[in-house]
């Protein structure tokens, strides 16, 4: 019977031995740290996980209260929670491990009850947000950091709207009419302006080639101006209609290399091409009105000189002669002040176009050959080695600028003295020279050489029909074609005037 | 040392009368192992091999009963191979009821100094069938309990070894550190064991 | 035979000196006022030379040299543009309508007007 007994204690004792290891190795295991808390919040027992996270062995921790590792205030409202609950489900407090920092964990909490249903301890764990936190920390500065970014990004579009908005303002409202060309030669922008200087809407017109653009009247002339592709160009005279006439430029767009289109500009020259029209006339018709009578002077005198109305006496001889030159003075005044009145007015007096340089030199020598002949003068050209030199130029003002400089050699040189007009090609471009032998310039009053209407003392005796407009006139003239004039004197030596003219007005040969 | 451990005392221990759960001295084993590491607790094993009670850690039962004998050679045998102290032995007392598993079946009590208190005696009985532990006194305002054990006039080694565990289940029931000493003791003339536990 | 001129200008006064001139040279004269008299007596007389002024009331110089130069009855008679225009345009365009040389009064004596007008004459000898 003992026997009995003892074997079904025996039998008990091994399946209470067997659950205590289960109960064992399931608490030991867990890698969250539990530990049993006493109602009135004594540790009764950890597991290993708590151990490690505490910092405290278990005979360190056990018996003593949960304040050890928490603050008091904040573990009191737990516990107290616990109690009432039954748990507490993830709240966050704080930890104080042995010797380390605190940390934040979240801690769970479960309580036992017995039969009676009273609460005999609470089951603990906790959940160390240590790594969360520091996630939580550092999620939080990447999203301050992306905030400041889309701050800084909103910041750049809204500038860029802003810019965009400036520069579509400025395109609506720019008083020239506005082509914009993609790289593919497709019509890509096109403004107010330029649909009322073609009377085409633009909606008609955006996103069409070249080649469909031709095809539209409205539009034909200006896309044969431009040619298909478009090229670059400066200023050009572009008459839409007789009455209407507009310069264009086309300015190729590039970045970096990269080609992002052809903007075309069209500006409304009709009123300075007619004010040009109206000045050139009223110049032409001034000169006429103004040379009528002084022909009429001209001829009489000359005729009473020659003596086709009568012989003359010298006294009336000397009179009508001096009279004569004073009309002459008048004739050379008038003809000097309508050649300024189209020089002056800046980049509408230059018509360039391609011209033999060596041809125009040699020109004018030819012409001037014989008077200089006759005063006894020896007039040379020394030419360049090349037969002809291409320029871009104003033809009839450089012609006026040359002879303007020979006339000058010719009046201040005496007989037997020697001119010669130098042309040769240099680096910059090319560069004339007019020497002489003449009587030179004075020193103080060489600064004023080319100022409007002056004229040397010494020049007016030598030769009083002289306007003082020639060397204003030719100083215009050739910086309008941007180059370069000036002179070298010495009273009784000479004089040597040149001029250069720059490369860029050079044509490709 | 081995004098404490000859033929002679084991014999004399084991003729003992009483008998004890299997987890008070295993809790002697853990806590060896757990300050003198692996080593030492086969050194323990081992002794108890050479006396000739061989022992395993890992065989004992904690809810089995043994000789009670055998749970004053475990403290011997300890005292004998670590030269621990009497205060050392005190902290083994103190370590045990942290480690029990029987202590933890009663936890529900540890609500109150004085619940504890009730289940004393019977917690005792649990652990050991010799002797008689008898709460004196409780005073929950001045913080102070005595508890008296009869019959118990084992060995004096276990006095001390009593001081430690006792505090610590004070401990357990108030939350606050105790302070426990021996103050009255059968081996020195007086009727029992008595242990004034203060916090 | 002296050689008939004729001038078309509608300027009495220089017309009288032009024509006393020339006919101090032995040349016979006639003129016109404008234009369209001017074509009437190329046409009636037929000149040997016309000097024509640009300048005149009605049609201008250019058209009546036009005119002139069209008409293949007149059109060989040779004209010089003697005119106070003196624009490169001016005397470009009388050059290409057909003058056979172009000469600003007011840069011209009547002597030199005489001598330009013989060396046309030498010219069809």
């Amino acid at each position: 019977m003992a026997t009995k007994e003892e074997n079904q204690l025996s039998l008990l004792l091994d399946d209470l031995t067997a659950l205590e290891e289960y109960i064992h190795d399931l608490f030991n295991f867990s890698p969250l740290p539990i530990c049993f808390v006493s109602p009135v919040g004594v540790i009764l027992e950890v597991n290993p996980a708590m151990e490690k996270v505490s910092g405290f062995k278990m005979d360190e921790i056990v018996g003593e209260p949960l304040e050890k590792v928490f603050k008091k205030e904040e573990i009191g409202s737990l516990a107290r929670e616990t109690i009432r609950e039954g748990f507490v489900d993830g709240k966050e407090l704080r930890f104080f491990p042995k010797g380390g920092e605190e940390v934040v964990v979240q801690v769970f909490t479960r309580t036992r009850k017995d039969e009676k249903g009273e609460v005999v301890g609470y089951f603990l764990s906790l959940f160390d947000l240590t790594g969360i936190k520091k996630t939580e920390a550092e999620l939080k500065r990447i999203q301050t950091a992306l905030l400041n970014i889309l701050e800084d990004t909103e910041e750049a579009r809204r500038k860029a709207e802003e810019e965009k908005d400036k520069t579509q303002a400025i395109i609506t409202n720019f008083t020239d009419a506005l082509f914009f060309f993609d790289k593919d030669h497709r019509l890509a922008l096109m403004n107010p302006r330029a649909e009322i200087f073609f009377k085409i809407k633009k909606e008609k017109v955006i996103g069409e080639s070249i080649n469909r653009l031709y095809e539209l009247p409205e539009l034909r002339a200006l896309i044969k101006f431009l040619g298909e592709g478009i090229e670059e160009v400066s200023r050009k005279e572009f008459p839409l209609t007789e009455d209407f006439i507009l310069e264009v430029s086309v300015i190729s767009m590039k970045r970096d290399s990269v080609d992002l289109g052809d903007l075309v500009v069209l500006h409304d020259v009709s009123r300075e091409k007619m004010v040009e029209k109206l000045k050139t006339e009223f110049v032409s018709l001034s000169a006429h009105q103004l040379r009528t009578p002084l022909s009429a002077i001209k001829w009489s005198l000359m005729m009473i000189l020659d003596g086709d109305l009568g012989v003359i006496n010298k006294g009336q001889k000397d009179i009508l002669e001096k009279t004569y030159q004073s009309n002459e003075r008048m004739i050379a005044l008038i003809n000097d002040l309508l050649n300024l009145a189209r020089i002056e007015e800046g980049k509408y007096a230059l018509s360039l176009a391609p011209a033999d340089i060596v041809k125009i030199c040699q020109s004018i020598v030819d012409l001037s050959e014989e008077s200089f002949k006759n005063k006894g003068i020896k007039l040379r050209f020394n030419k360049p080695a090349k037969k002809t030199i291409q320029v871009l130029v104003d033809e009839e003002k450089l012609k006026l600028v040359i002879q303007n400089l020979l006339d000058n050699a010719f009046k201040y040189t005496f007989k037997n003295g020697r001119v010669s007009l130098s042309l040769k090609e240099i680096d910059k471009g090319v560069r004339i020279e007019v020497k002489d032998t003449g009587m030179g310039i004075v020193g103080k009053e060489q600064k004023r050489v080319f100022s409007k209407f002056f004229r040397t003392n010494e020049a007016v005796l030598v030769e009083p029909a002289g306007s003082g407009l020639g060397l204003y006139m030719a100083r215009n003239i050739i910086e309008g074609h941007g180059g370069e004039i000036g002179f070298i004197s010495k009273v009784g030596q000479g004089t040597t005037f040149y001029f250069s003219l720059p490369k860029e007005k050079i044509a490709k040969a | 040392m081995s004098q404490l451990l000859n033929e002679t005392e084991v014999k004399k221990l084991m003729q003992l009368k009483g008998e004890v759960r299997g987890v008070v001295f295993k809790t002697d084993f853990e806590y060896i192992l757990n300050r003198e590491g692996g080593d030492g607790l086969e050194k323990l094993e081992n002794k108890f091999q050479e006396i000739g009670h061989p022992i395993k850690y890992g065989e004992i039962k904690a809810l089995a009963f043994y000789p009670i004998g055998l749970r004053i050679i475990s403290l011997l045998a300890i005292k004998d191979i670590f030269s621990f102290s009497d205060e050392e032995i005190k902290k083994i007392g103190e370590a045990a009821p942290k480690l029990s598993l029987v202590i933890k079946l009663f936890t529900k009590y540890f609500l109150s100094i004085t619940l504890t208190a009730q289940q004393a005696p019977s917690m005792w009985g649990k652990h050991y069938r010799a002797g008689k532990l008898v709460v004196v006194e409780i005073n929950e305002k001045e913080k102070r309990i005595i508890l008296s054990l009869e019959d118990f006039n084992l060995h004096p080694l276990l006095c001390k070894y009593l001081e430690g565990y006792f505090s610590t289940v004070v401990k357990m029931a108030v939350g606050k550190p105790t302070n426990s000493q021996e103050i009255k003791c059968s081996f020195s003339g007086g009727k029992s064991h008595e242990y004034l536990v203060t916090w | 035979m002296s050689r008939k001129i004729l001038i078309i200008e509608d300027d009495l006064f220089l017309r009288e000196l032009m024509s006393k001139k020339l006919v101090g040279e032995g040349y016979q004269i006639s003129g016109a006022t404008d234009g369209e008299e001017g074509i009437r007596s190329v046409k009636s007389e037929k000149p040997d030379l016309v000097l024509l002024d640009l300048i005149l009331p009605g049609i201008d110089g250019f058209e009546v040299l036009a005119r002139i130069k069209q008409d293949p009855e007149i059109a060989q008679t040779p004209v010089i543009v003697l005119s106070n225009l003196g624009q490169k345009e001016d005397i470009e365009r009388g050059i290409k309508l057909g003058a056979v040389d172009y000469l600003i009064k007011a840069h011209f004596t009547p002597g030199e007007i005489v001598e330009k007008i013989a060396s046309v004459f030498s010219k069809d000898i």
